[in-house]
């Protein structure tokens, strides 16, 4: 009996999240009408996209227990990119923007793994150092993207699944295999769980970390090169604010803040639904757009509580 | 795979002292032998020196009559020797199998990727031979302590130790667990594993070993087959016969009584602990690692959970019973972590000094402290206890071990404790400052505190304690004062001997 129980507490930590998803769902297709349609599964899916490319790398860092917060302004230098690169093939500007964000991941991950530097701070002061980058070069002002690469934005699978989205959980996928299947995933769990034990008993902790780094910032720069191709333009406001949805995201995903525990599939990807969810269901009922900040920050505070609980049963 | 491991005249001096001294040991293929000896007489220093950790200045180690270079941790790892440490490493959210291999995960058919299933096959048949049913894939924060420690066993199992080594490897488990254990012990054994099983339980190693070995200051003082021996040999043999007479120093005879506890108990450690605080008087309590010691300090206080029991307190006045809050507001708790629990390290002396008597300085309605007499109090405590320090000014960081510890007894001075509980008080500090915080204890007593003492250092609870109380397995096993408290009997009361052959 007190086994089971300590059992169901476990699991109502543990997946509790994913009902409250699905009551949330519910709740919205009974009080809104135009919440259960395909057109705004299409438009809560678009809203998502931007969120998951960024949230899916943010979880790998949150797994090894440390924190990206430049992903925002790192998606936003990926648009300038996007918008430097805008006469050439959509593949090459593309691969231009990611590969900015790979050199901006790498050099988030040097600093934290190899410098030794607190990762909230230099990723804070980072983010302000790359928004500042890329304001220089768009010079506040909104740019055009390339004509390939918005038509690609505009592109319906089937005439109806943008294929945005999908490149976005395509991406949210192949982090997630890497995250269970491989050894450097295995790493990142073992190093979010004891630093010190992992480089005793030999994982190559800086290097995994780096890594981590390195894909989260790909991600950032997906989820900027995803946005600017939707819209046809970089707008000033790319990523602004997100690292912090992200966060929020992750963790109500059920991926530890204190590292070591979490999932991009299916966590983060819940975590980002609820959030778009939540936004898009009070939008259909015509609730001031006014109330979702503190709808979502009720939940992020919610989410982190849980963290904190989570935490406390396992180091008792 | 079996192996005999033999270790040849190894000696081994750190700055200032000889670690070890010539000390020879052989165990056998099949073999377990129990390594014993008091803290500090060496055991750690040879087992380091088997981990690869350090390198002896003179004699070598053989394993199956080949001589083995030990230079680093990984050569221990393929000379086929593993620890089992007291303290174990493992990832709590990891699973079993991912626990045991993950230094060597082994790869499965796409590149970069582990194979798990093989994995946890291989952790399977590990835990397998072990006779143990935990699945490997279970995440390894979901297993009792005893399951943990199984799960680092067959870790090296698996890895294809020949040599294995156990680090007082019972110290936290349940009764049923350290029967599971020896069950294991003994088929490691069967499969001609060689085991040294380091322990300060006698019974544990009359029950468990073939052969003992005794280190005292660093010197093999007598090994031989258990069988052979008995309990009150092998604590001589710990002890040594030089130093258990008497103590020169006047013991104090204890006032009126000032705390009173009755039947404390705490599930499944404390059974019932009956025990006197008098006024003027430094009570010893003396145990193993393991005995209740810390537990029964940490549930008088509150700090952990008390199931029963209860606690009368006596004023000038008169007794009453007295709540866990009350206690811990009227006693200096010295705790064993001075570093983490004891100081603030990044502070300076004098604001340490009087961190927990700022009620004092408090001055006028707004509560405003009075900084000139903190410091004014603090310069004069480093005065009275001597405390070496650049300045009162300094950061307590940058003191001594002996100087921080006196640092930590200042500030408890300051209050004036009714009750003062030492938790090891002299742990890494120098003999110098260990001699003064002895005097220290001793003057804080004559002024009337009731002074606890916990230290696994026998000489010391010799040389300080007033009245000595013995606790075994969660219970007061004996209470010896004044002539009668000798090094060779605390001993052998700690370890349970008295009944059995003394």
């Amino acid at each position: 009996m007190h086994e089971s129980m300590i059992q169901a507490k476990r699991i109502g930590l543990e997946y509790g999240f994913y009902l409250l998803l699905l009551a949330i769902v519910a709740v919205f297709t009974v009080i809104s009408n135009s919440f259960l349609t395909v057109s705004n599964f299409v438009q809560i899916a678009i809203a998502s996209t931007f969120l998951l490319a960024a949230a899916a790398g943010l979880t790998l860092v949150l797994v090894t227990g440390e924190i990206d917060l430049s992903i925002g302004s790192t998606a936003y230098v990926a648009a300038t990119i996007v918008y430097l690169t805008a006469d050439a093939p959509a593949g090459l500007s593309i691969a231009a923007a990611l590969g900015a964000g790979l050199a901006i991941g790498l050099f988030n991950g040097w600093i934290v793994a190899y410098l030794g530097m607190n990762s909230l701070l230099a990723t804070l002061g980072l983010m302000i150092a790359y928004r500042g980058v890329a304001l220089v070069i768009t010079e506040g002002t909104v740019k055009q993207a390339g004509e390939g690469l918005a038509d690609l934005g505009q592109l319906k699978l089937f005439g109806v699944i943008p294929l945005i989205f999908l490149t976005a959980l395509a991406i949210l996928l192949v982090f997630q295999w890497i995250l269970r299947k491989t050894r450097l995933g295995t790493y990142w769990l073992a190093i979010g769980n004891n630093e010190d034990s992992a480089r005793k008993i030999g994982v190559p902790v800086r290097r995994a970390k780096l890594a981590a780094y390195a894909l989260c910032g790909i991600s950032a720069a997906a989820s900027g090169t995803l946005l600017a191709g939707y819209l046809g333009e970089i707008t000033t406001f790319t990523g602004r604010g997100m690292e912090f949805q992200a966060v929020a995201a992750v963790v109500i995903g059920g991926t530890s803040l204190f590292g070591g525990r979490g999932s991009a599939f299916p966590g983060t990807l819940a975590g980002v639904l609820l959030l778009i969810i939540i936004n898009n269901g009070l939008g259909t009922r015509g609730v001031s757009p006014f109330v979702y900040p503190f709808v979502a920050g009720a939940l992020i505070f919610f989410a982190i509580y849980l963290d904190a609980i989570k935490n406390r049963a396992r180091s008792s | 795979m079996t192996a005999t491991l033999h270790m040849e005249g190894v000696t081994k001096a750190f700055p200032g002292v000889k670690a070890l001294d010539c000390v020879s040991i052989t165990v056998q293929a099949g073999e377990v032998m129990g390594l014993v000896g008091v803290n500090g007489a060496g055991k750690s220093t040879l087992m380091n020196v088997l981990g690869g950790i350090y390198m002896p200045e003179e004699g070598h180690v053989e394993i199956n009559g080949r001589r083995v270079e030990l230079r680093r941790p990984s050569d221990a790892d393929e000379a086929g020797i593993a620890f089992i440490h007291q303290e174990l490493l493992y990832f709590p959210t990891l699973t079993v199998a991912e626990n045991m291999f993950i230094s060597r995960l082994p790869a499965g058919r796409l590149p970069f990727t582990v194979d798990k299933r093989a994995a946890q096959n291989r952790a399977g048949e590990a835990l397998g031979q072990l006779g143990s049913a935990i699945r490997p894939s279970a995440p390894m924060e979901t297993l009792s302590v005893g399951e943990k420690q199984v799960v680092e066993i067959a870790r090296a199992v698996a890895q294809g130790a020949d040599i294995v080594i156990f680090d007082e490897p019972s110290s936290s488990l349940s009764i049923k667990e350290k029967d599971a254990l020896f069950a294991i012990v003994r088929k490691l054994k069967a499969e001609g594993k060689a085991i040294i099983y380091i322990s300060h339980f006698l019974d544990e190693i009359e029950e468990l070993c073939d052969s003992y070995a005794v280190l005292r200051n660093g010197r093999l003082v007598g090994s031989g087959s258990v069988a052979t021996v008995t309990r009150s040999q092998i604590v001589e043999l710990i002890v040594g016969q030089a130093m258990s007479g008497p103590a020169a120093r006047k013991r104090k005879i204890g006032g009126a009584p000032r705390l009173t506890l009755s039947g404390i108990r705490r599930d499944g450690i404390l059974h019932g602990i009956d025990l006197e605080f008098k006024r003027g008087e430094v009570l010893g309590l003396w145990g193993l690692l393991g005995s209740g010691r810390t537990e029964l300090i940490r549930s008088i206080l509150g700090l952990d959970p008390m199931h029963g029991g209860s606690m009368t307190f006596n004023d000038d006045g008169g007794s009453r019973p007295i709540g866990h809050r009350e206690l811990l507001e009227r006693t200096a708790y010295v705790t064993e972590n001075r570093r983490t629990d004891g100081l603030f390290l990044d502070e300076a002396v004098w604001k340490n000094i009087s961190a927990t008597t700022l009620d004092q300085y408090a001055a006028g309605r707004m509560r405003v402290l009075d900084k000139a007499a903190e410091e004014r109090t603090a310069i004069s405590m480093i005065e009275r206890l001597t405390i070496r320090t650049p300045s009162h000014r300094a950061r307590a960081a940058n003191l001594s071990g002996g100087n921080q510890q006196k640092v930590v007894f200042a500030k408890w001075l300051n209050r004036k404790p009714e009750i003062l509980i030492l938790d090891e008080p002299t742990r890494g500090v120098d003999v110098g400052a260990k001699r003064e915080i002895g005097e220290l204890v001793e003057s804080l007593a004559d002024s009337g505190s009731s002074v606890l003492l916990v230290t696994s250092e026998i000489e010391e609870m010799v040389a300080l304690a007033d009245r000595v109380a013995v606790i075994r397995d969660g219970v007061i096993a004996s209470e010896a004062k004044g002539e009668s408290i000798t090094e060779a009997d605390l001993m052998a009361a700690a370890m349970g001997t008295e009944a059995a052959d003394a």
